[in-house]
């Protein structure tokens, strides 16, 4: 019986070891593949983009990468981004720094920190490649399915508007990358690409868009400004001669997610810039433009120029982020939804303006006065909510646009004309374009354009530096073929 | 080898063994009974190990010290009985049928720990440290003062070598970074596994909203009260068998269980203080009297404000160059943080009440605790916007379900109601301060909508309103875990451990409307609130065969699986225009956003492992674990980690015959673990957005992720050796290790270049770090009576950290980090300081420094490591009678630097720090500031970060046996936390991170809360 007894109990031993034993290796037995199986429900897979039903989807994503990287908010919450639009109008003479970052002093000074540290500009370098490689991808995937149309021609073209704000902004060494025919990222390395290669490029690109869709004047306009960066006025009107002067393309901005907001609007609401006057010494008065000195004026908007509305109201009472300076906000962008005008009737005429200004400068002033006389109805149709800023933000308008005079000299002339653009434009990334073609193509001194001398933030003592172009990110350093060396930054 | 068809193999070793291994005879069965206890103070221990060797039998000592192992198959026994700070004995013994074996033991304490045991959570082996290979640090709760301590992360620091606690903070409910034996990886977490009771635990859930630096620390959610122990494994040498997560070691945490006996009552109440006691730097302003104005005027209004009519800003470096002239030049200044009228600091407190209740029988066991914990932080003079409210339940029972079957099941729930406040790169905190008023100006702190007027003690916002910062993490926990161990035979254990981890967490913030202002967002109010469910699910399940393969000769075979899931479900939503008195996303009126996120791990493991113990003295081990695991890339398969160990109790030896060394052991241990890639890593994927077209919104995506299909785990690989020593009769204990180790494959994440459109990084396994150190740890029990003893600890450990490559073929650029201060570059430590650095000359002697008179380099040059390069602690423990015990802990930390951001910042920016408004200032101060202000180096600021800290005293009276009954075991503890630290780092402190744990490598102090110090009072009642 013992022997017996013993026997079952090493049976059911056996049994019990081996019935832990399976459930312990359940897992591994059923198939660990299965096991560890992740389906992801947030994220969208690559192969999902790759069809008919997602080229909507790569046409509108090309699109808000380009507005993310032109003039919206980046994505960190209820905070603002830099873009394009921002970086640029620190850097020149439209707006200065309000708030206590570092690295956006430092490009209001014009005195970019060691490519180490980072700077303000990185994060709008990378957007631009970003969006460059969707319009790149959109484009490949509209031409493989469908065939080149209108939605290619507007990817094209908005590729070609990264190479003009790489051309403008950035220094002369930029690298590109191109995609294979499946679609991915060729990430061999590329040799960096000079200023005027680019604006050749972006040229190029705009005229394959026009040869596909004749009607987009946006691309155009695009190319017209490329022309006119290569100091090819004539051939830049002729570019945008058949564009209404009513036509616009804008760049939507929304509420929705964070990378739709307006950038310069976030901005402001964070009490990081102020509107500038005379910054610099070279700067223009986008503050007093309009020389009323009536008390308060300053404060509700009254003394400056009615295509640049401002109030005085602060992220703080009056004061910026900083707590120190004056903060007058840009309400040509009150909201989140506030669209940014990318290129239009105006910007088209000013082409014109610009091709005549020392040859037929009445012409030039002809065109610069009929724009100024309809100015109300030109800003209501392109600014939000501009005929009720009024009430709606306690704006006093100025004074009506007089018309302007013959300054006398070619000099005061080609002043003239750039003020107007810098004032029509403001705020919509152009004005660092102009400064750069003042220099290049009309032999201005850089001390006589950019703003120069003391800088007149954080507690004195400070200059503003030689920089006229945006450092190259750190990152590009894991390009073999690009070397910091090649970007010079403080000459064009 | 497919993972399948590797699970099958192990699958059918595993059953094989269990099939061929032959039986041990059982013929008849007795008991084996008996007391251990203390030789020098004859006192019973509790909680001793008695195990019958050559068999998986044996228990656990009851509080009177007694134990008894029934059914033991009849034959001649070795008895062993092992406890932590005493020497093993055994016994021989014969076990007659139906007969009870007495074997008595009386153990003399030793300084020397090779007798811990250590349980195995993989294998769910229980195992001596004399058969492992490595130096594990075990921390025992009963050694620790626990009135002294404010969160879990306070018993883990200074209490064993190699484990290093950084970024202590001032704030109540913040988390601390923990490294053990440096850092492996340059691009995942450094964090440590953490296992409480053999289940994983989330360590590392990140709070939802941003507070400006600091982050919640989820071992908070754990009552340090309910753990019995916690178990250190170092590094990959220790955990091998816990596989592709472990490379950075391991905590075991483990928690009270019930022992047989009566139940045993413990009830415990405790209030306490903390106090700010830094003392802040003022804010600054040197004014030059303007020409013409009377000599005699006030710099300082009478209403406090500066006096710009007779006076102008003229700091030191406008002298220097002459911007500003003047023969009447001074300093007015002000310290809002300090100043009584506007301190926000007022003492914060605590209060903790706790019970338990612990017994069983000799089958069932059982633990049950609860306790409810209220503190509130020291940043409550105007609001309280720090406070913690916390309550846990525990119960572990643990039963004998038959003589082969035990099972134990553990069950914790913690809600845990936390308010963060704003501070560090946040200018909605209360340290902002140090870049706010030169002067004091009467604040009304009840007037929230005038800015302008009560900002004036400030930088911009006063106390008061920063109370409407709203900030709140409120945690529901649950723990489960059973655990059933089945000894078949006398041969074969069985051991199967599984449950889940799950915490519950909602984390929102809110801004009424009008009560800050700030942007329109804020002004209109705000309201962002994340739910999240965070699941871990474990299951191990193991196989043991134990044989004597001869006399000498035990051999221990053990094979089995392993399995984790860690999966995150969280959605989020955030809205402004908040309706007044509601906190819903829900009654936002514009700018609503909502979100879903996942996140899901999976890892399966197998592994086997083989042991033998000769004489049981000399053990050698080797094993093997193979996981494979949802986050590589898909075309990696499996990864094996290989593991082989020694250890040799040289003592024991016959030829050993050295009088004043009883004891010495030798080990050695190499070892392999990893660190796995995270969710998404390894695939391209695109985020969903939205993009306005048209005035509609319309579906889009953007580039999330780029992919690496050849993406697989960091291998780290670890070296260790080293001995254990009880010298002079065990009154000293001694030991030392050497450890290196090595990550190969290290997962970069290389920074790519921007121009091709893709995302900033892609993780690659392209790099190696190397970490190589030592640990000495010395205990000596310089006396111990009946009536009087002292004891002394100590440890001493080193670091060293090279990354050895960032790319094989050198086409990674060095990886800079923390906004340029840092960077990862090769053969230097991870994360080093790197700045242009600068020298200086006060040229023209007018003992002023102008940018001129500075110098900087053209390169960023290695300033200094992040990583300590050495640690220290020391405790001092003193018995006296019955009646008196006290305490200290002590701990040292060096070799590494800290970026001051903090006055980095006051200096180049605010220009309202001391170097630049004082006449007196040294030039050296005024050229770190003129460097960074007008060249843009910090070089200056980067400082040695060496310090000791008095960690913790603690006294406690126990009211003494021969007194009132009824008062017997009641005992009363006063003690301190951060009671005073020596350094010469000029900050506000030198261990404090702008961070907390949330970064890897990052380190710099910005306005950042230091630590506060703490007294409390707790009386404990134990019956």
């Amino acid at each position: 019986m013992m022997t017996l007894t013993s026997k079952k109990r090493s049976s059911r031993s056996r049994l019990a070891a081996v019935g832990v034993l399976a459930l312990g290796l359940t897992l591994g037995l059923a198939g660990c593949d299965r096991a560890l199986e992740v389906v992801d429900p947030d994220r969208v897979n690559p192969e999902t983009l790759a069809t008919e039903e997602a080229l909507p989807i790569l046409v509108a994503s090309a699109i808000g990468e380009f507005q993310l990287a032109y003039s919206g908010g980046t994505g960190t919450g209820l905070s603002g981004g830099e873009s394009f639009v921002s970086m640029t109008a620190v850097f020149t003479d439209e707006l200065m720094g309000a708030g206590t970052f570092p690295t956006r002093t430092r490009m209001d000074q014009r005195d970019w920190f060691d490519v180490f540290d980072g700077n303000t500009s990185d994060i709008a370098y990378t957007n631009f490649h970003q969006a460059r490689r969707a319009a790149l991808f959109a484009q490949q995937q509209i031409a493989e399915i469908e065939g080149k149309n209108a939605d290619w021609a507007l990817m094209r073209a908005l590729e070609a508007y990264t190479y003009v704000a790489f051309g403008e902004f950035w220094c002369g060494a930029v690298p590109f990358t191109e995609l294979d025919e499946t679609g991915a990222t060729i990430e061999e390395s590329q040799a960096p690409v000079g200023t005027a290669e680019m604006f050749n490029r972006a040229i190029t690109r705009f005229e394959e868009a026009i040869a596909t869709d004749a009607s987009l004047d946006m691309a155009k306009i695009g190319k017209a400004r490329a022309q006119l960066n290569l100091g090819q006025a004539a051939a830049a009107a002729s570019t945008v001669a058949g564009v209404a002067t009513s036509y616009q393309h804008n760049i939507e901005h929304g509420q929705t997610t964070s990378r739709q907001r307006n950038g310069l609007f976030r901005l402001f609401d964070a009490g990081r810039y102020t509107i500038a006057d005379g910054e610099g010494g070279n700067g223009l008065l986008f503050r007093t433009a309009s020389g009323v000195t009536a008390t308060n004026t300053e404060r509700n908007g009254g003394a400056g120029d009615m295509r640049v509305p401002y109030i005085l109201k602060g992220n703080n009472g009056d004061f910026g982020f900083d707590f120190e300076t004056l903060q007058y906000r840009q309400i040509k962008y009150f909201q989140d939804q506030s669209p940014t005008v990318l290129a239009d009737g105006v910007e088209a005429r000013l082409i014109e303006a610009e091709a005549v200004i020392t040859s037929n400068f009445p012409a030039a002033l002809t065109i610069l006065n009929a724009l100024r006389a309809d100015a109300m109805t030109i800003m209501a149709s392109r600014v939000d909510g501009y005929a009720t800023l009024d009430a709606s933000q306690g704006y006093v308008f100025p004074p009506a646009l007089a018309p302007l005079t013959d300054p006398g000299t070619d000099a005061g002339r080609l002043d003239l004309l750039m003020s107007e653009r810098a004032f029509w434009q403001f705020g919509t990334g152009h004005r660092q374009g102009d400064l750069r073609r003042l220099v290049v193509n009309y032999g201005r001194a850089v001390t006589s354009v950019y703003p120069s001398g003391a800088y007149p933030r954080q507690g004195g003592g400070l200059s503003y530096g030689n920089d006229v172009l945006a450092q190259i990110d750190f990152d590009e350093a894991n390009n073999p073929q690009f070397d910091h060396s090649m970007c010079t930054t403080t000459a064009f | 080898m497919s993972a399948r068809r590797l699970s099958t193999v192990l699958a059918s070793l595993a059953l094989g063994l269990a099939f061929v291994a032959s039986p041990v005879a059982a013929q008849g069965v007795g008991s084996v009974t008996g007391l251990v206890t203390d030789s020098e103070t004859q006192q019973p221990l509790a909680g001793a190990q008695v195990v019958i060797t050559g068999t998986n039998r044996g228990t656990l000592t009851n509080q009177a010290g007694r134990y008894i192992v029934p059914n033991v198959p009849v034959g001649t026994y070795e008895v062993r009985v092992v406890i932590l700070g005493f020497s093993q004995q055994t016994q021989s013994i014969t076990v007659s049928a139906g007969q009870a074996v007495v074997a008595n033991f009386n153990l003399s304490s030793s300084a020397v720990q090779i007798d811990g045991i250590t349980v195995n959570v993989i294998t769910g082996e229980a195992q001596r440290a004399r058969e492992l290979g490595t130096n594990n640090g075990q921390i025992l709760i009963e050694d620790i003062p626990l009135a002294s301590v404010t969160s879990l992360e306070d018993v883990l620091s200074g209490r064993t070598a190699g484990l290093v606690l950084n970024g202590l903070g001032g704030s109540i409910g913040t988390g601390q970074r923990i490294r053990i034996r440096g850092a492996n990886s340059l691009s995942l977490s450094n964090e440590p596994l953490v296992f409480v009771d053999g289940i994983l635990f989330n360590a590392s859930i990140a709070a939802a909203v941003g507070l400006g630096g600091q982050d919640t620390s989820r071992l908070d959610d754990i009552n340090p009260n309910d753990i019995a122990s916690i178990e250190v494994l170092k590094g990959p040498a220790a955990t091998g068998l816990y596989g592709t997560q472990a490379a950075n070691g391991v905590l075991l945490i483990t928690t009270k269980r019930g022992t047989s006996g009566a139940s045993r009552w413990n009830f415990y109440a405790e209030g306490g203080i903390s106090e700010m006691h830094t003392t802040f730097e003022s804010n600054f302003r040197q004014l030059a009297l303007r020409p013409g104005s009377d000599p005699g005027a006030n710099p300082v209004n009478a209403d406090g404000s500066v006096n710009f009519t007779d006076f102008s800003t003229c700091r030191n470096f406008n002298l220097a160059t002459g911007s500003c002239v003047s023969s009447d030049v001074r300093t007015i200044s002000f310290n809002p943080l300090n100043d009584p009228r506007t301190t926000p600091f007022e003492d914060g407190y605590r209060q903790r009440y706790g019970i338990n209740v612990a017994g069983g029988t000799d089958r069932v066991t059982y633990f049950f605790s609860s306790e409810y914990l209220d503190q509130v932080g020291v940043e409550r003079r105007w609001a309280e916007i720090n406070t913690q409210e916390r309550t846990t339940v525990r119960a572990n029972i643990t039963a004998a379900l038959s003589d082969k079957l035990d099972i134990g099941i553990n069950t914790s729930y913690t809600k845990n109601k936390i308010r963060l406040p704003v501070n560090d790169n946040a200018s909605r905190g209360n340290m902002s301060a140090l870049i706010g008023a030169d002067t004091f100006r009467p604040a009304d702190p009840d007037d929230p909508w005038d800015p302008v007027t009560n900002r004036q003690n400030f930088f911009a916002y006063t106390p008061a309103i920063l109370g409407n910062d709203i900030n709140l993490q409120n945690v529901d926990r649950v723990g489960f875990s059973g655990t059933a161990n089945y000894r078949g035979t006398e041969w074969l254990s069985l051991n199967v451990t599984g449950g889940l981890d799950f915490a519950s967490l909602h984390d929102n913030f809110t801004v009424q409307p009008n009560k800050i202002p700030a942007g329109q967002d804020t002004r209109d109010g705000i309201r962002t609130s994340q739910r999240s469910s965070n699941y871990v699910w474990t299951l191990n399940s193991s196989a043991t065969v134990t044989r004597d393969v001869n006399d000498w000769i035990v051999s221990r075979t053990t094979v089995g699986g392993s399995y984790f899931n860690s999966k995150n479900l969280s959605t989020r939503c955030s809205g402004v225009g908040l309706i007044q008195g509601t906190f819903s996303c829900g009654t936002t009126t514009r700018t609503p956003q909502v979100d879903e996120n996942f996140f899901q791990i999976i890892t399966i493991g197998f592994y086997g492992s083989q042991e033998f113990q000769l004489n049981d003295r000399l053990f050698i081990t080797g094993s093997a674990r193979a996981d494979d695991n949802s986050a590589f890339g898909e075309n990696f398969g499996l990864q094996w980690y290989p593991n082989a160990s020694i250890s040799w109790v040289v003592s024991e030896e016959d030829f050993f015959d050295i009088s004043w060394i009883p004891e010495l052991r030798v080990r050695g241990a190499f070892g392999t673990s990893g660190l796995r890639p995270n969710f998404r890593q390894a695939v391209t994927l695109f985020n969903p957005n939205s993009v306005r077209l048209a005035g509609a919104d319309v579906a889009a995506v953007n580039i999330g992720s780029t992919g690496n299909p050849e993406l697989k785990p960091e291998r780290t690989t670890e070296f260790e050796f080293g001995f254990d020593a009880g010298l002079f009769n065990n009154k000293i204990g001694l030991d030392f290790t050497y450890f290196t180790k090595t990550s190969h494959d290290a997962l970069i994440s290389r920074r790519l270049q921007p121009s091709l459109g893709l995302t900033a990084s892609q993780f690659d396994n392209l790099g190696e770090v190397k970490n190589w150190g030592t640990e000495t740890s010395l205990s000596w029990e310089a006396i111990n009576t009946s009536n009087f003893g002292v004891d002394f600890q100590g440890s001493w450990s080193t670091f060293r950290n090279e990354i050895l490559q960032l790319s094989p073929d050198g086409s990674v650029e060095p990886i800079i980090i923390n906004r340029g201060e840092q960077r990862h570059q090769q053969g230097f430590s991870a994360g080093a300081y790197f700045l242009p650095t600068f020298t200086f000359s006060d040229a023209n002697g007018d003992g002023l420094i102008n940018a001129d008179e500075v110098t900087v380099s053209d390169t960023a040059e290695f300033l200094g490591h992040v990583i300590p390069q050495w640690q220290g602690s020391f405790s001092l423990s003193i018995r006296a009678w019955d009646w008196l015990s006290i305490s200290n802990l002590f701990e040292a930390r060096g070799g590494n630097m800290q970026l001051d951001g903090t006055e980095s910042f006051r200096c180049a920016l605010f220009t309202m720090c001391r170097a630049n408004n004082t006449s007196d200032s040294p030039l050296i101060e005024q050229a770190r500031s003129v460097a960074s202000r007008f060249h843009g180096t910090d070089a200056g600021y980067v400082r040695s970060a060496d310090f000791l800290k008095w960690r913790e005293l603690a006294v406690t009276i126990n009211v003494p046996d021969n007194w009132l009954t009824q008062l017997n075991g009641l005992s009363l503890t006063f003690a301190g936390r951060n009671l005073a630290t020596w350094t010469e780092y000029p900050g506000v402190d030198p261990e404090i991170n702008e961070q907390g744990a949330s970064t890897n490598f990052n380190q710099n102090e910005f306005l950042t809360l230091p630590p506060v110090r703490s007294y409390s009072l707790r009386l404990n009642y134990a019956f």
